[in-house]
């Protein structure tokens, strides 16, 4: 049955300066129990599009052509990207029943909702804890719970994982595959993490620019952009581009590591596919931390517990590991914001001076680094408080149309930081600490929300600041980024660095912390 | 430590309500001493049960300060009253001013412990629940404040941290210099904080709206129901209330009424165990 149906959809902001369409002449269609993945670059109208068919969430702007939906608006469920911002209240309990009080339900009626979706989702025991003290995972969770009790026809996604931890995700889509096998919902997903959600797609919407193209399977939509559309080729998952790489004339693409092993790629070509140059040395005093031991509390338990750390000079050096294992907190005590009770940094980070002149932190939301009015501003401010020369600042400039991770800052300047959308609000913050060039760069989670696009101008960006000498320290959830741009890589476990080694070598040991390419030469080295 | 159950809190928030409205009332109508004695001693033993007897010890100190500081004050500084027992320069102290400031610090002290049982049955969510009822609106508006506390302190220390690095520094550092860069910091890391705040309120607005928020009249989740009991109670205290009033009868009873009820529910456990 037909649900939903746009025709000459045609959508113009009211805050856009030169007029141009969000959306432009759309004409799709959705039928009940399809889930469709919206995909493409960023910036190209998804939320828009989105948006729109959520009634009640539409953005202020022009709106031409024709939609219907045959739900009333309250039967159409939203779920926002991020998860701290969508939780309203205090408890989890008070959060999931709010759409019920709004609907005016009446209490039979909602604990009979209650005791099924916390039994679906598996999360009884969650009810009676306080949303503060969840992780981001289960927020999302939460989320989507408290939207579901609103029992929607239809339920649309705007790119949900985009903040999650892998293992949060997988978790995550497997709740959004079950809702659509098991109880028959519509859904329409907005993510650029294809690999975990693409081989589900009943239906994939290819949006780029504001025109949208149709795919009635996923390997059509891969079909099209292995052939047709290859600029666009660094949106599809790693194991697919390798694949591609092996042999173009493919005619079914492998979504899991199960399928690429059936492809019988030999292991020369894959281990020159992920081989990378090595890298001259420049001679650094290496970063070190010996025995570092850090609480936040006084009685509270300790975060690191006598941690080691060696970063060699000019590396790029990855931490990853799992929620909670005190990641983060290392970064802060590497910037000096906070201080180990017991053990010491050497090298550049010995002392508080060194550390302030060294070190640049990129934290995990960007926007927390701009207080002015806007970026250009901020840019100024910076430049006037560090008493940057003429000179370095003509450079800087210069940047905006030299290179591509920051071209599209350009028409941003005049704009305040918080207007601008997750990749390039990274970007406008990592020209911000372009400015200081500083020999450390300490990055938290910087590819949370940035499309393949993004990401691979940002690993050239990286790889031109490691060729003049800075060393990189990054913390991610993103293996596939560490994989192909990290140099060293380090893997922390409750509060230690438990394996630390060349970043190719660690991630060819590890069985679950890996990417699925290297999952699937594992076998090969016996 | 080992927080002893509290069956009185099970009650509906009204009859609760009800419960420590006329209780107040009983402290502020203490105009007379052995009335005030008998308030003390009941809301004592309610502490006593309740916190258990080192907590109590704690605090009678305090107490027992209170209420000699509050007679020493009012013998000094109000001198109405016929009994003198001192003179100095000339000035009267009299007996009747010093059993005054007494009697208003033990009735201090006793509205200290009110709250303490208040408190200690009361809690947020109950609160919020019977201002809900009726207003559900400002109800939410309320509970939704509650949260942006905890939420304004845990981005102020991450806005600090995102700041540290470029130049905004931290009171201590040895590059740190005077007031006016406090200020100027502080300022700063405010400016941040209101944007982000701004920023964040206006996505959980649009999920508001996604589900369905000022759609309908909202309707609050009848988490708690009347039962019999409530209504017993609410009617014995009532009873008891009246007596205490008019007659200055039985208010250990009223006041020493949780305590009772939590040890009848003692005592019936114990009872089902004994016949299982």
């Amino acid at each position: 049955m037909e649900i939903l149906s746009m025709e000459n959809l045609t959508f113009t902001y009211n805050r856009s300066s030169d007029g141009q369409a969000a959306l432009k002449n759309i004409s799709l269609k959705a039928y009940e129990g399809e889930l469709i993945l919206l995909c493409g670059p960023s910036g190209g109208g998804k939320t828009s599009l989105l948006r729109i068919i959520k009634s009640s969430l539409m953005p202020e702007g022009k709106l031409e052509g024709h939609i219907s939906s045959c739900f009333p608006d309250e039967k159409i469920g939203y779920v926002f990207q991020q998860p701290d911002n969508q939780l309203v209240m205090e408890k989890v309990f008070d959060e999931l029943i709010f759409g019920c009080e709004n609907m005016g339900l009446s209490t039979p009626e909602i604990n009979k909702r209650l005791s099924e979706i916390t039994s679906f989702f598996g999360i009884e025991d969650l009810t009676d804890r306080e949303c503060a003290s969840l992780s981001g995972g289960q927020k999302q969770l939460i989320n989507l719970a408290s939207v579901l009790m609103m029992e929607p026809d239809m339920l649309i996604f705007d790119e949900p994982l985009s903040q999650l931890d892998p293992i949060a995700a997988t978790l995550f889509i497997n709740i959004i595959k079950r809702l659509h096998d098991e109880l028959g919902i519509t859904i329409i997903i907005c993510e650029h993490r294809l690999s975990d959600i693409l081989p589900y797609a009943s239906k994939v919407w290819f949006m780029d620019n504001g025109a949208v193209s149709e795919f009635s399977s996923p390997d059509s939509f891969v079909n099209h952009i292995v052939r047709e559309d290859k600029k666009y080729i660094c949106l599809l998952p790693s194991l697919i581009r390798a694949a591609v790489s092996y042999d173009t004339s493919l005619k079914t693409y492998p979504y899991s590591v199960c399928d690429f092993k059936k492809l019988n790629i030999p292991k020369d070509f894959l281990d020159n596919y992920i081989d990378k140059e090595n890298v001259n040395r420049i001679n650094m005093p290496p970063v070190c931390g010996k025995r570092l031991y850090f609480k936040y509390e006084k009685n509270g338990r300790d975060i690191l517990k006598g941690l080691n750390i060696n970063i060699p000079s000019n590396s790029f050096y990855g931490i990853i590991g799992g929620n909670g294992s005190g990641k983060s907190t290392l970064l802060s005590l590497m910037t000096g914001y906070r201080t180990p009770y017991k053990g010491k940094f050497t090298g550049l980070l010995s002392d508080d001076i060194n550390r302030l002149i060294c070190v640049s932190y990129l934290p995990q939301n960007p926007l927390y680094m701009f207080k002015e009015s806007c970026l250009f501003n901020d840019y100024l401010e910076i430049m006037h408080k560090f008493n940057i020369p003429e000179d370095e600042r003509v450079d800087f400039s210069r940047l905006f149309t030299t290179h591509p991770l920051f071209m599209p800052l350009k028409d941003l300047l005049p704009r305040n930081a918080s207007e601008i959308s997750g990749g390039q609000l990274q970007a406008a913050a990592i020209l911000l600490l372009h400015i200081l060039k500083r020999p450390i760069l300490l990055l938290d989670e910087p590819t949370k929300g940035m499309d393949s696009i993004y990401k691979k101008h940002f690993s050239s960006y990286l790889k031109e600041l490691r060729e003049k000498g800075t060393t990189i320290i990054m913390v991610s959830h993103d293996l596939e980024f560490i994989s192909d741009n990290a140099t060293h890589c380090g893997v922390m476990y409750d509060g230690q660095i438990v394996a630390e080694d060349e970043c190719h070598s660690i991630l060819r040991s590890n069985k679950f912390f890996t990417t699925p390419l290297f999952r699937s030469i594992r076998k090969d080295l016996g | 430590m080992n927080k002893k159950i509290n069956y009185f809190s099970d009650f509906h928030p009204v009859t609760l309500l009800f419960y420590f409205t006329l209780t107040i009332i009983i402290i502020f109508m203490c105009d007379y001493g052995a009335v005030l004695i008998y308030a003390f001693v009941s809301f004592s033993l309610c502490s006593v049960y309740i916190e258990g007897i080192k907590a109590y010890i704690k605090a009678l100190v305090y107490y027992v300060i209170l209420i000699v500081t509050a007679g020493i004050f009012n013998c000094l500084f109000n001198h109405s009253g016929e009994k003198v027992f001192l003179y100095i320069n000339d000035t009267p102290l009299t007996l009747d001013s010093l059993f005054y400031g007494i009697c208003t610090g033990a009735m201090v002290s006793c509205l200290l412990m009110w709250f303490k049982l208040f408190n200690n049955s009361m809690d947020n969510g109950k609160i919020n629940y019977i201002l809900g009822r009726h207003l559900p609106v400002t109800g939410l508006i309320i509970s939704m404040c509650f949260g942006f506390t905890k939420r304004f302190r845990y981005k102020l220390d991450i806005i600090k941290q995102s700041l540290y690095t470029i130049g905004q520094l931290p009171q201590g550092s040895p590059l740190y210099k005077g007031i006016s860069h406090k200020i100027k910091n502080g300022a700063a890391v405010l400016n941040v904080l209101m944007s982000v705040m701004l920023k964040d309120s206006v996505l959980t607005a649009d999920s508001m709206t996604a589900r369905g928020y000022g759609l309908k009249r909202r309707r609050l989740y009848k988490r708690y129901s009347i039962c019999i009991e409530d209504i017993i109670f609410i009617i014995t205290a009532l009873l008891l209330f009246i007596s205490a009033v008019f007659f200055r009868l039985f208010i250990m009873p009223l006041i020493l009424a949780p305590v009772i009820y939590n040890i009848f529910k003692e005592i019936s456990w114990k009872y089902y165990q004994w016949k299982i």
